[in-house]
């Protein structure tokens, strides 16, 4: 995980960069970013699954066990 | 960083970490799967986060990585998530010239999933060029062209070759109900 989180600049990784796509007309651009944004906002609004704060308590309990 | 102020702020992450999940994944099940697969991970790894750097960034690393190794497990598997998407749709409404929320999440979902999630992270999830650059492990030219790539495509995707395609009224607020995710 640590390895992944160095930052590795070498260039060439994407070999599609070379192909630069042309500058979208702002009015649309600005129509994708908000719904990339409204989109978005709906994932982060669902409400939880139960079982996933349970999962946080499960392993935090493990956890203190182990000590 | 004391394990309490850890949760805390795991917890509070857990919205936009799992709207990442969704974005990625596609189907709800394997994007729960992968998040608590990520939970235990940052649990278990939390001293080697850094205090002041970015929870948020550094979860969606881990959430990312599993992903594609997960990914390269079970090709089949995801290749199955359009289909679902396209099942939980409510039927296209008939109005014209809107950009309307369920047609951009299918634009969306048929972008390569690198062009996506780089859309994702820099036009949604708050995170820098930077910050997405060490999430994706590559160069922040490559996170740029990437975006600007997406971008292009989804234009392209939802037929949208200038301003007068747009329409003068993308509620899109209003359309956020038919999210395919809301039951």
């Amino acid at each position: 995980m640590e390895k992944n989180l160095n930052f590795d600049p070498s260039p060439g990784s994407d070999p599609l960069d070379a192909g630069q796509s042309p500058e979208l007309d702002p009015v649309v651009q600005d129509a994708i970013g908000r719904a990339m944004r409204a989109h978005y906002q709906s994932l982060v609004e669902l409400p939880l699954p139960q079982s996933m704060l349970e999962i946080l308590a499960k392993i935090e309990a493990r956890d203190r066990q182990d000590k | 960083m004391t394990q309490d102020i850890f949760r805390d702020d795991l917890i509070r992450e857990m919205p936009n970490l799992r709207a990442f999940a969704l974005s990625l994944c596609g189907s709800t099940a394997q994007a729960d799967d992968l998040m608590q697969d990520t939970l235990v991970k940052a649990w278990s790894h939390r001293t080697s986060f850094q205090d002041g750097s970015n929870l948020r960034a550094w979860l969606f690393t881990i959430l990312r990585n599993s992903f594609y190794s997960l990914k390269r497990r079970e090709q089949h598997e995801i290749s199955d998530s359009d289909a679902q998407i396209a099942e939980s749709m409510a039927a296209k409404p008939e109005q014209e010239g809107h950009l309307h929320l369920h047609d951009f999440h299918l634009a969306l979902a048929r972008l390569p999933d690198e062009q996506r999630e780089a859309l994702i992270l820099i036009g949604a999830s708050g995170l820098s060029y930077e910050e997405a650059a060490l999430v994706c492990n590559v160069a922040v030219g490559t996170v740029k062209s990437r975006v600007n790539r997406a971008r292009a495509r989804l234009a392209e995707l939802l037929d949208i070759k200038g301003p007068e395609d747009i329409g003068d009224d993308p509620q899109l607020a209003s359309l956020q109900s038919r999210s395919p995710w809301r039951g």
